[in-house]
């Protein structure tokens, strides 16, 4: 049946490596937040935007090592928080490059204009490399709508694998259990929507044989 | 009277061949000077898809040594005899063979300032900044940049000009001592080919490094323009000495901005080393926050290529791992300890699938009680691949003890075995 979610990562990788990857790549990212705050001691201006999305990232950075001791570990639920994570991080990041591009190419051909007093400098192809740019930029963001669905089915197939339902949870984490998977449950249950609907899908474990 | 010689000698075999067994063969070097071994043992060798990479290496030297003009014709035949011999001498091919994806990386960029002009792509001046402030809101390599004091010069010379040179070949040298046979080679063809992969797209989608905006602004580039020692120029005046000014004006490929090498060669060898000692991970790290600094520091790279080159060779470290990569053995001090050697990272789900289960196992399972105990017995990983639904995959057995209820387990013993 066709998914949405993938089954594997880029067609070949097991979703655990390209799991693993996704945040390995978002770990080298956060980093970004190191340097931007770096400014404070080199004195270059940076505006209210950059501070919030560096203070972010700063703030991303332990819980995403964090999250990669745990989808190295296979440990299901703090991988569901990290997916959760991982989307609001997309769409604030989606947000901040949609503010940030308005900006940049609004001032775009003027910065070159006045960069250089040379007839040169007219002669900079800014169409194209305004396409170049917005290409590229629109492609990254396509592949992190693509980790987001990898992490997720990822997260799922743990969720599966253990057996976890919003309402099995023991103990500490019972409560953020109940949380994260009561949010979409026929999304993380065991045979999606179709469970209960003429499908047996009782384990051994449920029945309590 | 002991000869430092013979101190020497002794020390090592002390320190790294006390606990050799005696008919393994692994780590043991090829001595032989005879052609036709070598060409034999090719005649006996199954031919697989991956194989393919030598003819590509090889027709990428051939194109090298076409286009380059610069050693005269007889040179380089004598050139491409040399190499040849050396591949097919079992004494040196050991080491040339596994050399070969770095050595065709050497001879490409090397090449890269033969290439005609005409058959190269437009330089990008403005990709990379806008890249830059879109998606990291800012010009980081510029906030790096705006101050500088000769202290910072210095520490960033440390990893840019210095560790970032030697760091293969000390590298080299601890995976040789302390790695599984076989891991050496397995380094040399990430790092040849994450160099290879990372040149090509330099002469594909050339760009322009931060200098130049410093230098000639955003006016359009040329491939007559010649390299910059950037922020080098400066450690060149402290130290008094011409180490890099003339070399980079002089560089192959002065538009090979994205993606970063020096990122990617710092985090492929990040990635060996902390394979080998997982406890100098958060070290290795720290080194790569060093090296970032100082390529933005000395106006060489934007944040972006730092990122583009630390994702190449995150890809080709995962894809070379997971197959190829010799497993570490803790209790194996250096590569004569090891009797046998696994490849691969993570055990391939169709060798577990297929594991034998022993009474051993059930009475493994019995004896202990701690649910610990249990999700390390192969039952619980059974248990799982056959329960679980089939659009489900599996790589590595469960570890969640929370999960873990020994009820589980007996339902599957007894399923088992009625």
């Amino acid at each position: 049946m066709f998914s949405i979610v993938p089954r594997y990562f880029l067609g070949f990788l097991p979703l655990a490596a390209g799991a693993e990857l996704i945040t390995v790549f978002g770990i080298v990212n956060k980093a970004s937040g190191i340097y931007g705050l770096l400014s404070i001691f080199t004195g270059h201006p940076i505006n209210a935007a950059q501070w919030v999305l560096n203070i972010i990232s700063i703030i991303l950075l332990p819980f995403f090592l964090y999250a990669l001791l745990s989808v190295r570990r296979q440990n299901p639920l703090p991988v569901v928080a990290y997916s959760y994570v991982y989307l609001l991080d997309m769409l604030a990041n989606i947000a901040f490059t949609i503010f940030f591009s308005v900006t940049w190419f609004r001032g775009f051909d003027k910065v070159v204009a006045s960069g250089d007093d040379d007839a040169n400098a007219a002669k900079l192809d800014t169409a194209s490399e305004r396409g170049v740019s917005i290409s590229v930029i629109v492609l990254v963001l396509l592949f992190r709508l693509y980790s987001c669905f990898v992490l997720f089915g990822y997260a799922r197939m743990l969720v599966r694998k253990s057996g976890l339902r919003f309402d099995n949870g023991q103990g500490k984490s019972a409560m953020l259990q109940y949380v994260l998977l009561g949010l979409t449950p026929s999304f993380w249950r065991r045979g999606g929507r179709r469970a209960g609907k003429g499908r047996m899908v009782t384990t051994l474990e449920e029945s309590g044989f | 009277m002991l000869s430092p010689a013979n101190f020497l000698r002794r020390k090592f075999r002390s320190i790294f061949l006390t606990d050799v067994s005696p008919s393994s063969t692994l780590a043991r070097l090829e001595t032989s000077w005879d052609i036709n071994k070598t060409i034999s043992r090719v005649q006996a060798h199954r031919f697989v898809i991956t194989d393919l990479q030598y003819l590509l290496d090889f027709a990428i030297i051939f194109f090298v040594l076409c286009i380059v003009t610069e050693p005269g014709p007889i040179l380089r035949i004598l050139i491409a005899i040399g190499f040849s011999l050396l591949l097919l001498i079992p004494i040196t091919s050991q080491f040339f063979f596994p050399f070969l994806p770095i050595g065709t990386w050497l001879f490409l960029f090397y090449s890269c300032r033969f290439v005609p002009a005409s058959w190269r792509p437009p330089i990008w001046v403005r990709v990379l900044p806008s890249l830059e402030t879109i998606f990291y809101g800012g010009n980081l390599s510029n906030v790096l940049a705006a101050q500088k004091s000769p202290v910072l010069d210095i520490l960033a010379w440390i990893p840019y000009g210095l560790i970032h040179f030697g760091g293969p070949f000390v590298c080299s040298a601890v995976i040789f001592l302390f790695a599984a046979p076989g891991t050496l080679p397995v380094f040399a063809h990430a790092f040849g080919y994450m160099n290879l992969i990372g040149v090509s797209i330099q002469l594909m989608f050339p760009n322009s490094p931060p200098w130049y905006e410093n230098m000639y602004g955003l006016v359009p580039a040329t491939y007559d323009v010649k390299g910059s020692p950037g922020g080098l120029a400066r450690v060149d005046q402290i130290i008094g000495l011409d180490l890099y000014t003339s070399s980079f004006t002089a560089s192959p490929m002065v538009f090979g901005a994205f993606p970063s090498l020096h990122s990617g060669c710092a985090v492929i060898e990040v990635l060996f080393m902390s394979y080998l000692f997982p406890r100098l991970t958060p070290y290795l790290m720290g080194y790569v926050l060093w090296i970032w600094w100082s390529t933005m520091y000395l106006t060489h790279h934007y944040f972006v290529d730092l990122i583009g080159g630390a994702i190449l060779s995150l890809s080709v470290f995962v894809l070379v791992a997971r197959s190829y990569l010799p497993k570490v053995q803790p209790d194996k001090p250096s590569r004569w300890a090891y009797d046998y050697v696994e490849l691969g990272i993570l055990p391939a789900p169709k060798a577990r699938l297929t594991k034998e289960y022993t009474p051993g196992d059930w009475t493994l399972y019995n004896s202990s009680d701690s649910s610990d105990a249990y999700t390390l017995t192969p039952t619980s990983e059974w248990e799982i691949e056959t329960l679980a639904d089939n659009e489900d995959e599996f790589n590595r057995p469960l570890v969640n003890a929370n999960n873990a209820k020994p009820s589980r387990a007996l339902n599957e013993k007894a399923v088992y075995e009625g």
